[in-house]
Protein backbone atom coordinates (compact mmCIF):
# COMPACT_ATOMS: atom_id res chain seq x y z
CA UNK A 1 0.00 0.00 0.00
CA UNK A 2 1.39 3.33 -0.62
CA UNK A 3 0.64 6.66 0.55
CA UNK A 4 0.54 9.97 -1.29
CA UNK A 5 2.27 12.98 0.05
CA UNK A 6 0.00 16.11 0.29
CA UNK A 7 1.36 17.78 -3.04
CA UNK A 8 1.03 14.82 -4.75
CA UNK A 9 -2.56 13.94 -3.49
CA UNK A 10 -3.06 17.92 -4.71
CA UNK A 11 -1.60 17.54 -7.76
CA UNK A 12 -4.45 15.11 -9.40
CA UNK A 13 -6.73 17.94 -10.07
CA UNK A 14 -4.55 20.66 -9.53
CA UNK A 15 -4.75 22.70 -12.48
CA UNK A 16 -4.52 26.19 -11.28
CA UNK A 17 -1.84 26.23 -8.23
CA UNK A 18 -2.15 30.26 -8.71
CA UNK A 19 -5.47 30.28 -7.53
CA UNK A 20 -7.33 30.48 -4.53
CA UNK A 21 -8.29 26.43 -4.11
CA UNK A 22 -7.01 24.08 -2.00
CA UNK A 23 -7.16 20.12 -1.92
CA UNK A 24 -9.94 20.89 0.92
CA UNK A 25 -11.51 23.42 -0.34
CA UNK A 26 -11.67 21.15 -3.88
CA UNK A 27 -12.96 18.16 -1.84
CA UNK A 28 -15.59 20.51 0.19
CA UNK A 29 -16.97 22.40 -3.44
CA UNK A 30 -17.28 19.14 -4.73
CA UNK A 31 -19.34 17.43 -2.17
CA UNK A 32 -21.28 20.71 -2.34
CA UNK A 33 -22.10 20.15 -5.68
CA UNK A 34 -23.71 16.69 -4.85
CA UNK A 35 -25.42 18.07 -2.30
CA UNK A 36 -26.93 20.86 -4.05
CA UNK A 37 -28.28 18.37 -6.90
CA UNK A 38 -29.44 16.54 -3.71
CA UNK A 39 -31.29 19.35 -2.18
CA UNK A 40 -33.27 20.29 -5.43
CA UNK A 41 -34.71 17.18 -5.57
CA UNK A 42 -35.62 17.13 -2.03
CA UNK A 43 -37.05 20.90 -2.18
CA UNK A 44 -38.66 20.77 -5.71
CA UNK A 45 -39.85 16.70 -6.10
CA UNK A 46 -39.67 15.21 -3.10
CA UNK A 47 -41.44 17.35 -0.90
CA UNK A 48 -45.26 18.09 -1.16
CA UNK A 49 -46.78 21.29 -1.37
CA UNK A 50 -48.29 23.03 2.25
CA UNK A 51 -51.75 21.31 2.59
CA UNK A 52 -54.87 22.27 2.70
CA UNK A 53 -56.53 25.59 4.79
CA UNK A 54 -56.67 29.22 4.53
CA UNK A 55 -53.17 29.70 5.17
CA UNK A 56 -51.96 27.15 3.22
CA UNK A 57 -48.78 27.95 0.78
CA UNK A 58 -49.04 25.30 -1.65
CA UNK A 59 -46.30 25.09 -3.95
CA UNK A 60 -45.34 28.43 -3.07
CA UNK A 61 -43.85 27.41 0.24
CA UNK A 62 -40.64 25.67 -1.86
CA UNK A 63 -39.65 29.56 -2.10
CA UNK A 64 -39.02 29.38 2.23
CA UNK A 65 -36.51 26.51 1.75
CA UNK A 66 -34.04 28.84 -0.68
CA UNK A 67 -35.51 32.05 1.54
CA UNK A 68 -34.77 30.95 4.81
CA UNK A 69 -31.20 29.97 4.51
CA UNK A 70 -30.08 32.59 2.80
CA UNK A 71 -31.38 34.84 5.18
CA UNK A 72 -29.25 33.05 7.77
CA UNK A 73 -26.03 32.87 5.61
CA UNK A 74 -25.87 36.78 5.39
CA UNK A 75 -26.79 37.00 8.97
CA UNK A 76 -23.96 34.72 9.71
CA UNK A 77 -21.65 36.73 7.43
CA UNK A 78 -22.22 39.41 9.12
CA UNK A 79 -21.42 38.06 12.58
CA UNK A 80 -18.14 37.31 11.47
CA UNK A 81 -17.66 40.37 9.99
CA UNK A 82 -18.31 41.91 13.39
CA UNK A 83 -16.29 39.60 15.37
CA UNK A 84 -13.09 39.52 12.38
CA UNK A 85 -13.62 43.61 13.22
CA UNK A 86 -13.41 43.45 17.01
CA UNK A 87 -10.29 41.17 16.47
CA UNK A 88 -8.88 43.06 13.82
CA UNK A 89 -9.01 46.37 16.70
CA UNK A 90 -7.59 43.99 19.29
CA UNK A 91 -4.49 42.71 17.62
CA UNK A 92 -4.18 44.81 14.34
CA UNK A 93 -2.90 42.05 12.61
CA UNK A 94 -4.19 41.90 9.00
CA UNK A 95 -5.72 38.91 8.71
CA UNK A 96 -9.17 39.64 10.85
CA UNK A 97 -8.85 42.47 8.36
CA UNK A 98 -9.35 40.13 5.64
CA UNK A 99 -11.56 38.16 6.95
CA UNK A 100 -13.68 40.89 7.94
CA UNK A 101 -13.50 42.09 3.98
CA UNK A 102 -13.88 39.03 2.98
CA UNK A 103 -17.44 38.44 4.96
CA UNK A 104 -18.82 41.19 4.24
CA UNK A 105 -18.91 40.53 0.28
CA UNK A 106 -19.90 37.10 0.71
CA UNK A 107 -22.75 38.75 2.81
CA UNK A 108 -24.02 41.26 0.53
CA UNK A 109 -24.66 38.71 -1.82
CA UNK A 110 -26.78 36.16 0.36
CA UNK A 111 -28.46 39.73 1.41
CA UNK A 112 -29.21 39.79 -2.20
CA UNK A 113 -31.01 37.05 -2.72
CA UNK A 114 -32.59 37.13 0.39
CA UNK A 115 -34.09 40.33 -0.75
CA UNK A 116 -34.74 38.76 -4.25
CA UNK A 117 -36.61 35.56 -3.18
CA UNK A 118 -38.78 37.42 -0.22
CA UNK A 119 -39.95 39.95 -3.02
CA UNK A 120 -40.70 36.95 -5.00
CA UNK A 121 -42.83 35.43 -2.23
CA UNK A 122 -44.27 38.42 -1.62
CA UNK A 123 -45.45 39.32 -4.48
CA UNK A 124 -47.65 36.19 -4.40
CA UNK A 125 -48.53 36.44 -0.70
CA UNK A 126 -49.07 39.93 -0.46
CA UNK A 127 -49.55 41.13 -4.02
CA UNK A 128 -46.70 43.24 -3.80
CA UNK A 129 -42.91 43.38 -5.00
CA UNK A 130 -42.22 45.85 -2.25
CA UNK A 131 -43.38 46.57 0.96
CA UNK A 132 -42.32 49.18 3.71
CA UNK A 133 -42.41 46.91 6.06
CA UNK A 134 -40.11 46.57 9.50
CA UNK A 135 -38.53 43.28 8.29
CA UNK A 136 -38.24 44.57 4.48
CA UNK A 137 -37.28 48.16 5.28
CA UNK A 138 -34.81 47.19 8.09
CA UNK A 139 -33.35 44.35 5.55
CA UNK A 140 -32.67 46.73 3.00
CA UNK A 141 -30.97 49.06 5.79
CA UNK A 142 -28.28 46.54 6.34
CA UNK A 143 -27.71 46.12 2.67
CA UNK A 144 -27.18 49.39 1.94
CA UNK A 145 -24.81 49.35 5.47
CA UNK A 146 -22.65 46.71 4.01
CA UNK A 147 -22.59 48.42 0.68
CA UNK A 148 -21.06 51.53 2.15
CA UNK A 149 -18.36 49.37 3.99
CA UNK A 150 -17.36 48.14 1.02
CA UNK A 151 -17.23 51.75 -0.61
CA UNK A 152 -15.29 53.08 2.28
CA UNK A 153 -13.19 50.27 1.53
CA UNK A 154 -12.21 51.38 -1.75
CA UNK A 155 -12.13 55.34 -0.80
CA UNK A 156 -9.66 54.95 1.75
CA UNK A 157 -5.89 54.42 0.60
CA UNK A 158 -3.75 53.93 3.48
CA UNK A 159 -3.83 50.30 4.38
CA UNK A 160 -3.68 50.61 8.18
CA UNK A 161 -6.44 53.74 8.03
CA UNK A 162 -8.55 51.56 6.07
CA UNK A 163 -8.74 48.50 7.90
CA UNK A 164 -9.18 50.86 11.25
CA UNK A 165 -12.30 52.84 9.75
CA UNK A 166 -13.46 49.46 8.33
CA UNK A 167 -13.46 47.71 11.44
CA UNK A 168 -15.13 50.46 13.42
CA UNK A 169 -18.24 50.67 10.52
CA UNK A 170 -18.03 46.47 10.40
CA UNK A 171 -18.90 46.60 14.09
CA UNK A 172 -21.38 49.83 14.09
CA UNK A 173 -22.88 48.23 11.24
CA UNK A 174 -23.69 44.99 12.79
CA UNK A 175 -26.10 46.51 15.45
CA UNK A 176 -28.75 46.46 12.68
CA UNK A 177 -28.26 42.80 12.28
CA UNK A 178 -30.70 41.81 15.56
CA UNK A 179 -32.92 44.40 14.44
CA UNK A 180 -33.55 43.03 11.20
CA UNK A 181 -33.93 39.47 13.09
CA UNK A 182 -36.72 40.52 15.82
CA UNK A 183 -38.27 43.42 13.68
CA UNK A 184 -41.24 40.85 13.46
CA UNK A 185 -41.15 40.32 16.91
CA UNK A 186 -41.01 43.64 18.17
CA UNK A 187 -42.90 45.76 15.28
CA UNK A 188 -46.72 44.95 13.54
CA UNK A 189 -45.47 43.40 10.18
CA UNK A 190 -46.73 41.84 7.21
CA UNK A 191 -43.92 39.60 7.36
CA UNK A 192 -44.57 35.67 9.27
CA UNK A 193 -42.87 35.54 12.40
CA UNK A 194 -40.07 32.74 13.05
CA UNK A 195 -40.96 29.01 11.26
CA UNK A 196 -38.80 27.36 13.23
CA UNK A 197 -37.19 29.22 15.87
CA UNK A 198 -39.40 27.77 19.09
CA UNK A 199 -40.16 24.38 19.87
CA UNK A 200 -43.88 23.95 18.21
CA UNK A 201 -42.65 24.62 14.62
CA UNK A 202 -45.18 25.22 12.27
CA UNK A 203 -43.76 22.78 9.58
CA UNK A 204 -42.59 18.90 10.12
CA UNK A 205 -41.90 15.67 8.08
CA UNK A 206 -40.19 16.34 4.62
CA UNK A 207 -41.11 20.01 4.61
CA UNK A 208 -39.19 20.84 7.66
CA UNK A 209 -36.59 18.47 7.01
CA UNK A 210 -36.03 20.46 3.29
CA UNK A 211 -35.92 23.71 4.88
CA UNK A 212 -33.08 22.18 7.69
CA UNK A 213 -30.50 20.31 4.33
CA UNK A 214 -31.34 24.09 2.76
CA UNK A 215 -30.09 25.58 6.23
CA UNK A 216 -26.87 23.00 6.25
CA UNK A 217 -26.54 23.82 2.40
CA UNK A 218 -26.64 27.71 2.75
CA UNK A 219 -23.92 27.73 6.00
CA UNK A 220 -21.32 25.41 3.91
CA UNK A 221 -21.68 27.09 0.82
CA UNK A 222 -21.15 30.47 3.06
CA UNK A 223 -17.97 28.27 4.38
CA UNK A 224 -16.99 27.32 0.90
CA UNK A 225 -17.26 30.92 -0.42
CA UNK A 226 -15.52 32.03 1.93
CA UNK A 227 -12.28 30.08 2.01
CA UNK A 228 -12.03 31.29 -1.60
CA UNK A 229 -12.70 35.09 -0.48
CA UNK A 230 -10.44 35.11 2.12
CA UNK A 231 -7.30 33.90 0.23
CA UNK A 232 -8.14 36.67 -2.43
CA UNK A 233 -8.71 39.22 -0.01
CA UNK A 234 -5.06 37.81 1.53
CA UNK A 235 -3.35 37.52 -1.95
CA UNK A 236 -4.91 41.68 -3.04
CA UNK A 237 -3.39 42.98 0.63
CA UNK A 238 0.14 41.27 -0.07
CA UNK A 239 0.38 42.53 -4.05
CA UNK A 240 -0.87 46.07 -2.54
CA UNK A 241 2.05 45.82 0.00
CA UNK A 242 4.44 45.07 -2.25
CA UNK A 243 3.26 47.13 -4.96
CA UNK A 244 3.52 50.30 -2.14
CA UNK A 245 6.89 48.57 -0.88
CA UNK A 246 8.39 48.80 -4.61
CA UNK A 247 6.63 52.52 -5.09
CA UNK A 248 8.53 53.37 -2.00
CA UNK A 249 11.78 51.75 -2.75
CA UNK A 250 12.11 53.02 -6.42
CA UNK A 251 11.06 56.93 -5.00
CA UNK A 252 14.10 56.72 -2.42
CA UNK A 253 16.43 55.59 -5.43
CA UNK A 254 15.12 58.81 -7.20
CA UNK A 255 15.47 60.86 -3.87
CA UNK A 256 19.29 59.45 -4.11
CA UNK A 257 19.75 60.04 -7.52
CA UNK A 258 18.98 63.65 -7.53
CA UNK A 259 20.83 64.49 -4.80
CA UNK A 260 23.84 62.83 -6.49
CA UNK A 261 22.97 64.90 -9.10
CA UNK A 262 23.34 68.01 -6.99
CA UNK B 1 -64.04 21.70 -14.39
CA UNK B 2 -63.24 25.84 -14.54
CA UNK B 3 -62.43 25.35 -10.71
CA UNK B 4 -59.94 22.59 -11.66
CA UNK B 5 -58.99 24.54 -14.76
CA UNK B 6 -58.41 27.61 -12.06
CA UNK B 7 -56.45 25.47 -10.07
CA UNK B 8 -53.97 24.28 -12.84
CA UNK B 9 -53.55 28.32 -13.51
CA UNK B 10 -52.65 28.75 -10.20
CA UNK B 11 -50.68 25.94 -9.76
CA UNK B 12 -48.32 26.60 -13.10
CA UNK B 13 -48.34 30.47 -11.87
CA UNK B 14 -46.91 29.37 -8.33
CA UNK B 15 -44.13 27.13 -10.09
CA UNK B 16 -42.78 30.13 -12.06
CA UNK B 17 -42.43 31.76 -8.92
CA UNK B 18 -40.86 28.81 -7.26
CA UNK B 19 -38.62 28.22 -10.66
CA UNK B 20 -37.87 31.76 -11.04
CA UNK B 21 -36.50 31.76 -7.20
CA UNK B 22 -34.20 29.14 -7.69
CA UNK B 23 -33.02 29.79 -11.09
CA UNK B 24 -31.71 33.64 -9.39
CA UNK B 25 -30.56 31.92 -6.26
CA UNK B 26 -28.41 28.79 -7.88
CA UNK B 27 -27.55 31.57 -10.57
CA UNK B 28 -26.16 33.85 -8.92
CA UNK B 29 -24.48 31.86 -6.08
CA UNK B 30 -22.68 29.89 -9.42
CA UNK B 31 -21.73 33.45 -10.73
CA UNK B 32 -19.86 34.97 -7.61
CA UNK B 33 -18.29 31.93 -7.20
CA UNK B 34 -16.97 31.60 -10.65
CA UNK B 35 -15.58 35.61 -10.39
CA UNK B 36 -14.00 34.51 -7.10
CA UNK B 37 -12.13 31.98 -8.09
CA UNK B 38 -11.20 33.44 -11.44
CA UNK B 39 -10.10 36.87 -9.82
CA UNK B 40 -7.72 34.88 -7.56
CA UNK B 41 -6.53 32.79 -10.06
CA UNK B 42 -5.64 36.27 -12.11
CA UNK B 43 -4.25 38.36 -8.96
CA UNK B 44 -2.80 34.82 -7.44
CA UNK B 45 -0.26 34.78 -10.39
CA UNK B 46 1.44 37.81 -9.07
CA UNK B 47 2.48 36.36 -5.57
CA UNK B 48 4.59 33.76 -4.95
CA UNK B 49 3.76 30.26 -3.69
CA UNK B 50 5.52 30.57 -0.60
CA UNK B 51 3.33 34.05 0.17
CA UNK B 52 0.06 31.45 -0.98
CA UNK B 53 0.35 28.79 2.34
CA UNK B 54 -2.58 26.77 0.85
CA UNK B 55 -1.10 26.48 -2.16
CA UNK B 56 0.39 22.95 -3.06
CA UNK B 57 3.13 24.05 -5.35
Amino acid sequence: MTSSTPGQRAGRFDMHPDGTASHGSRVLGSILLIAVAIFLIVALVASPPDGAGADAMGDMVRIMYVHVPVAIACYTAFMVTAFASAMYLWKRTEGWDCLAAASVEVGIVFTVLTLATGSIWGHTAWGTWWEWDPRLTSTALMFVMYLGYLALRRAVVDPQSRAKQAAVLGLISFINVPIVHYSVDWWRSLHQTATIGRLDPTIDGLKLFALLFGMVLALLLYAWLMLHRFRLQWVETQVEAKGLDTALAERRAEAVADGGVR
Amino acid sequence: MIAVLNAMVLAASDWSYVAGAYIIVVGVLATYSAAVIIRGRKVGKQLPAKDRRWSSE
